[in-house]
């Protein structure tokens, strides 16, 4: 009989056992972000790079990732015809709450992954961006779709606006995810945000965060630092290696004859 | 091979850059130009932001003309007393130029001035250069086949022609300047160098292909001296815009300006040696082609559509 209720207690500690493996393995499912290099050093021969962003712990079919900088402004001249006849910067145009540089790399088209609401609400995508912009100009009738769609042309011809699919791998089997991406030189020096979306039949189900630093190092850090803080300094420097090389040149050119 | 730039925060191709260095060298070495209106251009084609562009070129220039005017002070072609008549007249009125675009820019309409500017200077310049060169050159074949009764009759023409100028030779402060074996008023080029400064300032370039018909044309200067003299002049021009430009909105990218000057002072002095291989009136018309050539690129991007609606302020 006491037997019985030894065997009897443990079997009511079956479900709580249970219970706790669920958990600890839930635990380990939750997706991971990674950034490799997590900084990016810009140093003098720097011409882009290739950044890889891996995980796991991935429980789903689909996977977004976006990179970018914080949303800020910026400000830009518009071109239009002047009297009818001449293309010229007319004016100025300034885009506020968008990020400077955005890139996003899905398993499929975004639209196709997530319903627009959705996108909107999580800032995914260049709809999304399009939608939380502000414009400010003096150009009358401001056609904001329009100037919208420019913007976005003129980021990507920047290279600092993308949207690509096809970069990302996933193993199902492992439940792990890798993207290797070509970071332009374009992206100015600072601190990026990387997210990662687990998307599962048109949701998030999970998602995952890291940081990615791009700076500049050794003689870019140096000149830099030199042209902004101590700019006198740094025009004389500009002027004495430039007189310096001309007449350098001019020196062992000295075979010109005359005087 | 690339390197990145720490003010224009691009990366670009070492060899493209000296490349371009090299070429608006030689064509500085040739003609006592200081390109800005062709190198400025061509750096913001290969995605140099456009105030970066400006102000590197001028640091770039610098050293260019730094070593053509060091070429051509060995050769004997600077008229130094020219050049530093032209360069007072250059300063001042590069700071009225300043001050008319500040003006304008208030009111709005700069960038149609700067812009329409540009394209008639250019093209007035370049035409009357080509057609005078032309002629010139037309002139020489036909006097090499004339009698010398024909020849004396020319020279009389021409010493009448030289006659008329007795308003100029009448203004006060004549001087004699020997290097350019030419005399006139101190005023003169004081006078068209404020002319060129303020055509300059406006355009945003050093003027060196307004200052170099002015001293062909004007002052009657020989195209050798004229050439020297202009580089000199361009060089002080030069100085103070990059200080100001490094000094106050930090725009000067020396590592792209050591660059193009790697290629710019030997393409200097390679242009001076073929320079003097060239006639004067063979230079003037090259010059003169090269002028029309951006005054016609200059206008097919005013009346073509441009494929990117918006860009970043600064530049032409």
């Amino acid at each position: 009989m006491t037997q019985l209720k030894r065997i009897f207690r443990y079997i009511k500690l079956v479900p709580v056992i249970f219970a706790l493996a669920m958990f600890i393995s839930g635990q380990a499912m939750a997706l991971t972000c990674k950034v490799t290099p997590g900084t990016i050093p810009i140093s003098l021969g720097y011409h882009g790079t290739k950044v890889t962003i891996s995980g796991d712990g991935l429980d789903a079919n689909d996977l977004i990732i976006q990179i970018h900088s914080p949303p800020g402004e910026e400000h830009l001249k518009y071109k239009g015809k002047a009297g009818g006849i001449f293309w010229m910067k007319l004016g100025t145009m300034t885009f506020e709450n968008v990020p400077g540089v955005y890139l996003v790399y899905s398993t499929q088209d975004t639209h196709k992954l997530l319903s627009p609401e959705t996108c909107k609400e999580l800032s995914i995508g260049f709809d999304a961006l399009k939608k939380k912009a502000v414009i400010k100009s003096d150009l009358k009738d401001l056609d904001r779709d329009r100037w919208l769609k420019e913007y976005m042309k003129f980021k990507e011809e920047e290279h600092v606006y993308l949207e690509k699919t096809g970069v990302i791998k996933i193993d199902p089997a492992s439940h792990a995810y890798t993207a290797e991406i070509d970071w332009p030189f374009e992206a100015p020096p600072g601190e990026y945000n990387v997210e990662v979306f687990a998307i599962q039949n048109g949701k998030v189900v999970d998602k995952a965060e890291a940081k990615l630093k791009d700076m500049r190092v050794g003689v870019e850090e140096l000149l830099s630092h030199m042209a902004f803080e101590k700019p006198a300094l740094y025009g004389i420097i500009a002027l004495v290696v430039a007189i310096v090389a001309g007449f350098g040149v001019g020196m062992v050119f000295k075979g010109g004859g005359g005087h | 091979m690339y390197i990145y730039l720490p003010i224009a925060l691009t990366s670009v191709s070492l060899w493209l850059v000296v490349g371009l260095g090299l070429l608006v060298g030689l064509l500085s070495g040739l003609f006592g130009v200081g390109g800005g209106f062709l190198m400025t251009p061509l750096l913001m084609m290969i995605g140099i932001p456009p105030t970066v562009a400006a102000a590197t070129d001028a640091n770039q220039i610098v050293a260019a003309s730094a070593s053509g005017t060091l070429a051509h002070w060995r050769l004997g072609n600077v008229d130094f007393k020219m050049g530093l008549m032209l360069l007072v007249g250059g300063f001042t009125g590069g700071a009225l130029g300043v001050h008319v675009i500040k003006v304008l820019r208030a009111t709005g309409g700069a960038d149609f001035l700067i812009k329409m500017t540009y394209v008639i200077m250019l093209g007035v310049v370049g035409a009357f250069m080509f057609f005078e060169s032309l002629n010139a050159l037309k002139k020489q074949k036909a006097t090499a086949s004339m009698s010398e009764a024909e020849l004396k009759a020319a020279e009389e023409k021409k010493q009448a022609k030289a006659a008329k100028k007795g308003m100029l030779s009448a203004l006060p402060f004549q001087m004699y300047f020997e290097k350019s074996g030419v005399t006139h008023s101190a005023i003169l080029p004081i006078g068209l160098g404020i002319f060129v400064g303020v055509l300059a300032a406006i355009m945003g370039v050093g003027g060196g292909f307004l200052m170099v018909p002015v001293m062909i044309y004007l002052l009657r200067m020989p195209m050798h001296v004229v050439v020297g003299t202009s580089l000199f002049q361009i060089m002080f021009t030069c100085v103070e815009v990059t200080f100001l430009q490094a000094y106050q909105n930090h725009t000067v990218d020396i590592v792209l300006a050591i660059l193009l000057l790697l290629g710019s002072t030997i393409g200097a002095q390679i242009g001076t040696k073929l320079g003097k291989k060239l006639k004067g009136d063979q230079l003037k018309i090259l010059l003169a082609i090269i002028v029309l050539a951006v005054t016609v690129k200059m206008i097919l991007g005013l009346i073509l559509e441009p494929s990117l609606l918006l860009a970043h302020g600064g530049g032409h």
